[in-house]
C-alpha cells in the first residue's frame, strides 16, 4: 500500500526533508551549535555574576567557609534527590550516553546540570564548568534529536556535535573543541560525523563572539623563546607536570573510593565534605575557590611570587580532588588548567631566578604548564597542544608545548594506567571502550552474530547433568547463571577434572569472582575468537558494558566461523591438513 | 486515503512544532544572553572605573604597591580600556616592578607601536633600568607618536624630558639638537621660551639664548625673568657689561629681587676681574691676571698641596713685580692659571663661580 503525501505543500516538503536524515543531521548541527552556544554563554555569565555576588571584593573571610558548605549542601541534596545523573564532570556521563544508553540524556539531567552546576561553582566549589557544559551540550543534542524522532544511531551521532559546540563556546577554542570530541569523547579521529562536529563548533563559537565580543578566555602575553636552553626547562616542566597530574588523578580516585564506601544514604551529605574542605582552604587562600581563571590570567603575566604559585598548585589539587570525589557538580577540565598554570609558574619562577638572562618570564612557563597538566590529566595530547596554540595564536609556542606535553603524557601513562575518565567509569562498574579497543571496533561486531538470551546453567545443577548438557549442545563451555544474571563459565575440562566425590554441583567449581572471559556487543568478532582461544573454550558470553554480570547472549565458535564464511567441517579439515 | 497518511502528516506537524519551539527557545536565550552580557558589562565597567579612581588616588599619595593591586583589578576587569593599562604601567614602574611593566607596555606597543604615551612610559622604564640608549629611542618614538588630546603639548613635554636625560648624560650636542626644534614649537609661550633659552645656555649655546631673550623682551620689556635669563646668558658668553646691564634692568622692574642683586654684584665683580677687554692698560691687565692666578692657586691648593704647577704659581706670585707690565707677562700668568684650573678640575668640585666663569671665557 503506497503512502499518500501529507496535506499542504509545506508539510509535504517538511516531511520529505525529515525523511532525509543525513541532511537533517547537517541542519541540526547548525541548530545545535546555536542552541548550545547560547546556553553555554548563559552558563558562563550566570556562574561569573553569581560568583561576583557571592564574593564581592573585600568580603569577610567567614563567607569563604560558609558559602561553599551551604552551596554543596543544597546542591548535594538536590543532586541526590532529583538529579543523580548531574553529578560530577559530565564527560564520563556523556560517554556513557554514547556507548551504553543509545545517546539518551534526559532533559531533567540537562536542566539539573545547568542550574546546580551554576550554583555549585558560584558558591566556590573548586571545579570547572567545561565538563558540565559538554554534558549540557550533548544533552541538548540528545533531547532535540529524540523530540524530532530521528533514529537512535543518528541521535548518538548528534551528541559529539553538542560536545564540540559546548567546548568551543566554553573555552573559546573551536579547533580544540572538535579535536576533544573526536579524541576523547568518540575516541576516533576519523569519525564520519567530523563535518557536522566542525559546523556545530564553528556556529557555537560565532554565537559566543556575537554575544560576548572578542574577549579571549585568557589574556596571554606575547610568547618568546629566549634561548634554546629553555627547551631543557620545558622538558623539566613536562616531568613535573606529569608527576603533578598523576598525583592529582590518583588522589581523586582514592578519595572517591573512600566516599563510595560510605552508606548510600549519606549521598546527599557527602558533597558538603568537599565544600567544607575547600572553604577551609579558601579561608587561608581565596584563590583556591571556584573556577579561578582570573588568577590563571594573573599567573600568565608572571605576577604571582613563587611561594604563592607553588602553594596554589598543591591546594588546588587537594581542593578539586575532594570536591569532585565527594560528588559535587562540576568538572576537572578547568581545574587541570589552573593546576598546570601554577605548576608551570613555579617551574618558570625557579628557572628565571637562577637563569634570568636565558629564560623567559614565568608567565610563558605557566602557559605551557596549562597544556602539560591537561595532557597528563585528561590524556588528550593533541587537544592540549592545539588548545594552547589557539589561546596564544602564536606558532612559536608549538615546539616547547609538544616537548612538555608529550613528556607529561608519557609519565602519566606509565604511572597511571587508565586515563581519568575511564578510571572514573571503572569505579562505576562501567567498561568504556579504551583507545586501543576502539580501533578494533571495525568490521563484523559480536552483537551481529550472538545468540540472544541463551538458557544458562543454574549454579545448583549437578555436574553429571551439566556434562550431558554440554555434550548435547556439542560445546566445551557454557555460561552459568540465572535469567540475565551471569555468575561465571563452566568448561567441560573443569567437570572432567573433578576427582573429589563431595564436589557435586556447578557452584563448587564455578569461579564467582567475575574473572571470566567475556566480550561486549560492540566488540569485533576477531576479539571474541582471540579471547575464546586464550581461555580454551568455544563459547563466550556477551555482556553489558555497564554491568558485566548482565548477559545479553553468547557467541559460539561455529557462529563466528560462519560469519567469516567457514564451516566447522572446513575448519576441522584445515586442522587435519596442518597436522 | 491510506491508513499511514495521518502518521506521515502528524510527523511533519511534529517536526514543525519542535522547530517552532526551538526557534522560540533560541530567541528567548538570545534575549537573556544579551541582557546578561549587557548587565555584566555595565557592572564590570562601573567596578573597574571605581578601582581606577581609587588606584590613581593611591598613586598620587605615593602608595605605589597598593595602587598596583587596585589598578590591576581595574585593568583585569576591562582589558580594552587603555587608560587603565597605562595607569597600571605607571604604578608598576613606581613600584619598581619593571619586568611586569615592560611586558604590559610591550603588549600595548605590539598592538600599536606609535602610541605616544606607551612609548613615553617605556622610555621612563628604560631610564629606570639604566638602558639609556633604548630610553632615547623610545623618547623619540613618543615624540613622533600619536597622542590623544593636546598632542603638541605632550610632544613638547616629552622632548623636554628627553633633554633632561641628555643633560644628565652631559650630551650637549644631542641636547642642542633636541632644543632647536622646540624653539619654533613654543612660540607665543613665554614660559616655555624662557625654559628653552635656559636649555640653550646649558647646551653651550648662550648666543641662541640671548636671541630668544631679546625676542621675549621685545614682546614684554618688563619681563624680569627674561632680563635675569639674559644676564645669565651674557655671563656665559663672557659679556659681563651686558650681563650687568641686564641684571640692572631686572632690578629696575623689581628692586626687591635679591637674586638679581646678587647676580648684578657677580657681574660687576666679573667686569672688574675680566683681563680680556682691549681698553685695559697693560698694568691693569697684569694686575687682574695676578689676581686670577692667585685665585686659581688657592683653588688648586684647596684639594692638592703638591705638584710642579703649584710651585710655579707660588714662585710667580711671590716674585716682586717689576715694570714694564707687558701683555705677554699677563698672558703667562693667565696661562699658568688655566693650567692650574684644568689640573684642579680633575679632582675637585667647582668652587668659586667667578673664577669658573673667567676660566670658561679664557678657554673660548
Amino acid at each position: 500500500m503506497t503512502q499518500s503525501p501529507p496535506k499542504g505543500k509545506f508539510l509535504g516538503w517538511i516531511e520529505r526533508f525529515r525523511n532525509r536524515e543525513d541532511q537533517l543531521v547537517i541542519l541540526l548541527s547548525l541548530v545545535i551549535g546555536v542552541l548550545v552556544g547560547l546556553v553555554v554563554v548563559a552558563f558562563i555569565l550566570l556562574t561569573g555574576r553569581l560568583a561576583a555576588r557571592m564574593y564581592p571584593p573585600g568580603s569577610a573571610a567567614w563567607r569563604r567557609v560558609l558559602l561553599p558548605v551551604t552551596g554543596a549542601l543544597s546542591t548535594g541534596y538536590l543532586l541526590y534527590r532529583y538529579f543523580p545523573n548531574a553529578r560530577g564532570s559530565g564527560i564520563p556521563q556523556t560517554k556513557f550516553a554514547i556507548f551504553i544508553d543509545n545517546g539518551y540524556i534526559s532533559l531533567k539531567t540537562v536542566l539539573g546540570k545547568f542550574f546546580l552546576c551554576s550554583a555549585s561553582l558560584a558558591s566556590g566549589i573548586a571545579l570547572g564548568r567545561e565538563g558540565p557544559s559538554v554534558q549540557v551540550g550533548a544533552g541538548i543534542a540528545s533531547v532535540l534529536g529524540r523530540r524530532l524522532g530521528i533514529s537512535t544511531e543518528n541521535v548518538k551521532a548528534l551528541l559529539p556535535m553538542g560536545c564540540s559546540a559546548a567546548l568551543a563556546a566554553a573555552f573559546n577554542t573551536p579547533i580544540a573543541a572538535v579535536l576533544f570530541s573526536l579524541e576523547e569523547i568518540l575516541g576516533d579521529m576519523h569519525a564520519p560525523v567530523l563535518g557536522s562536529v566542525v559546523i556545530s563548533a564553528a556556529t557555537s563559537w560565532m554565537v559566543l563572539h556575537l554575544v560576548l565580543g572578542d574577549e579571549p578566555l585568557f589574556h596571554v602575553p606575547a610568547y618568546h623563546l629566549v634561548s634554546p636552553f629553555e627547551f631543557l626547562i620545558y622538558a623539566v616542566l613536562g616531568v613535573v607536570g606529569g608527576l603533578g597530574s598523576v598525583c592529582f588523578v590518583k588522589l581523586l580516585l582514592k578519595i572517591r573510593v573512600l566516599f563510595k564506601k560510605l552508606p548510600a544514604s549519606t549521598g546527599w551529605l557527602q558533597p558538603a565534605a568537599g565544600g567544607l574542605l575547600v572553604g577551609l582552604l579558601g579561608w587561608y587562600m581565596p584563590e583556591v575557590l571556584g573556577v579561578g581563571y582570573g588568577y590563571v590570567d594573573r599567573v600568565l603575566t608572571g605576577d604571582f611570587p613563587l611561594k604563592t604559585v607553588a602553594i596554589l598548585a598543591v591546594l588546588k589539587i587537594i581542593a578539586t580532588a575532594s570536591c569532585y570525589s565527594s560528588g559535587n557538580a562540576g568538572g576537572i577540565f578547568g581545574p587541570s588548567l589552573f593546576i598546570g598554570a601554577m605548576i608551570g609558574g613555579s617551574v618558570g619562577s625557579v628557572a628565571h631566578h637562577f637563569f634570568p638572562a636565558i629564560t623567559a618570564n614565568p608567565g610563558a612557563y605557566a602557559l605551557v604548564g596549562m597544556g602539560t597538566a591537561f595532557a597528563g590529566i585528561i590524556r588528550t595530547p593533541m587537544t592540549s597542544v592545539i588548545m594552547i596554540f589557539e589561546l596564544t595564536r602564536d606558532y612559536s609556542i608549538i615546539v616547547p608545548l609538544m616537548i612538555s606535553n608529550l613528556i607529561s603524557f608519557f609519565i602519566s601513562q606509565r604511572l597511571q594506567r587508565e586515563p581519568i575518565y575511564e578510571a572514573l567509569a571503572l569505579q562505576e562498574g562501567v567498561y568504556l571502550p579504551t583507545g586501543e579497543s576502539r580501533e578494533e571496533l571495525s568490521g563484523t561486531r559480536v552483537g551481529q552474530v550472538m545468540q540472544i538470551r541463551p538458557e544458562l546453567l543454574p549454579l545448583e545443577m549437578d555436574l553429571g547433568a551439566a556434562r550431558r548438557r554440554l555434550q548435547e549442545a556439542n560445546r566445551n563451555a557454557w555460561p552459568v547463571g540465572s535469567g540475565e544474571r551471569l555468575y561465571g563459565i563452566v568448561a567441560a575440562r573443569q567437570i572432567e577434572g573433578v576427582r573429589d566425590p563431595s564436589v557435586k554441583f556447578l557452584r563448587h567449581i564455578v569461579e564467582l569472582d567475575g574473572k571470566y572471559p567475556y566480550v561486549h556487543p560492540d566488540h569485533p568478532l576477531s576479539l571474541a575468537l582471540e579471547r575464546m582461544g586464550a581461555a580454551g573454550i568455544d563459547t563466550i558470553p556477551v555482556v553489558s558494558r555497564a554491568d558485566i554480570r548482565r548477559i545479553y547472549g553468547v557467541v559460539t565458535l561455529p557462529s563466528v566461523l560462519a560469519a567469516y564464511g567457514v564451516t566447522e567441517e572446513m575448519a576441522a579439515a584445515g586442522s587435519k591438513h596442518q597436522a | 486515503m491510506s491508513p499511514t497518511a495521518p502518521t506521515s502528516e502528524s510527523s511533519a506537524r511534529l517536526t514543525l512544532g519542535v522547530s517552532a519551539i526551538v526557534l522560540v527557545i533560541i530567541f528567548g536565550l538570545w534575549t537573556i544572553d544579551v541582557y546578561l552580557a549587557k548587565t555584566e558589562r555595565a557592572e564590570v565597567q562601573a567596578e573597574a572605573s571605581s578601582f581606577y579612581l581609587e588606584g590613581t588616588g593611591l598613586l598620587e599619595k605615593g602608595q605605589a604597591a597598593e595602587a598596583v593591586e587596585v589598578l590591576r583589578r581595574a585593568y583585569t576587569a576591562v582589558r580594552d580600556e587603555r587608560r587603565y593599562q597605562m595607569q597600571l604601567a605607571v604604578a608598576l614602574i613606581a613600584d619598581s616592578k619593571t619586568d611586569e611593566a615592560e611586558a604590559l607596555l610591550e603588549d600595548v606597543l605590539q598592538k600599536n607601536s606609535t602610541y605616544g604615551q606607551a612609548n613615553l612610559l617605556m622610555a621612563r622604564l628604560m631610564v629606570k633600568k639604566g638602558d639609556l640608549a633604548a630610553a632615547e629611542s623610545y623618547y623619540h618614538r613618543a615624540i613622533y607618536g600619536i597622542w590623544s588630546g593636546d598632542a603638541a603639548s605632550h610632544q613638547i613635554q616629552t622632548r623636554l624630558e628627553l633633554i633632561d636625560l641628555l643633560e644628565r648624560r652631559h650630551a650637549s650636542k644631542e641636547m642642542l639638537a633636541e632644543t632647536l626644534p622646540l624653539e619654533g614649537q613654543t612660540e607665543g609661550n613665554p614660559s616655555l621660551q624662557k625654559q628653552i633659552a635656559n636649555l640653550y645656555i646649558v647646551a653651550g649655546s648662550p648666543a641662541r639664548a640671548i636671541s630668544v631673550y631679546h625676542a621675549l623682551l621685545q614682546g614684554n620689556s618688563k619681563d624680569r625673568e627674561a632680563y635675569k635669563g639674559l644676564g645669565e646668558a651674557e655671563l656665559s658668553i663672557g659679556d659681563y657689561h651686558q650681563a650687568q646691564s641686564a641684571f640692572l634692568n631686572a632690578l629696575r622692574v623689581n628692586p626687591e629681587d635679591s637674586e638679581a642683586r646678587k647676580r648684578l654684584e657677580l657681574a660687576s665683580s666679573m667686569t672688574a676681574l675680566d683681563p680680556t677687554p682691549r681698553r685695559l692698560s697693560s698694568k691693569e691687565k697684569f694686575a687682574r691676571s695676578m689676581r686670577i692666578l692667585q685665585s686659581a692657586r688657592d683653588a688648586y691648593q684647596a684639594c692638592s698641596r703638591s705638584g710642579d704647577l703649584l710651585g710655579a704659581a707660588n714662585a710667580a706670585l711671590s716674585a716682586k713685580a717689576q715694570p714694564p707690565f707687558t701683555n705677554e707677562l699677563a698672558e703667562q700668568q693667565l696661562s699658568l692659571a688655566e693650567k692650574l684650573w684644568k689640573a684642579r678640575r680633575a679632582s675637585c668640585e667647582p668652587g668659586d663661580e667667578r673664577l669658573s666663569l673667567i676660566m670658561e671665557k679664557l678657554a673660548q
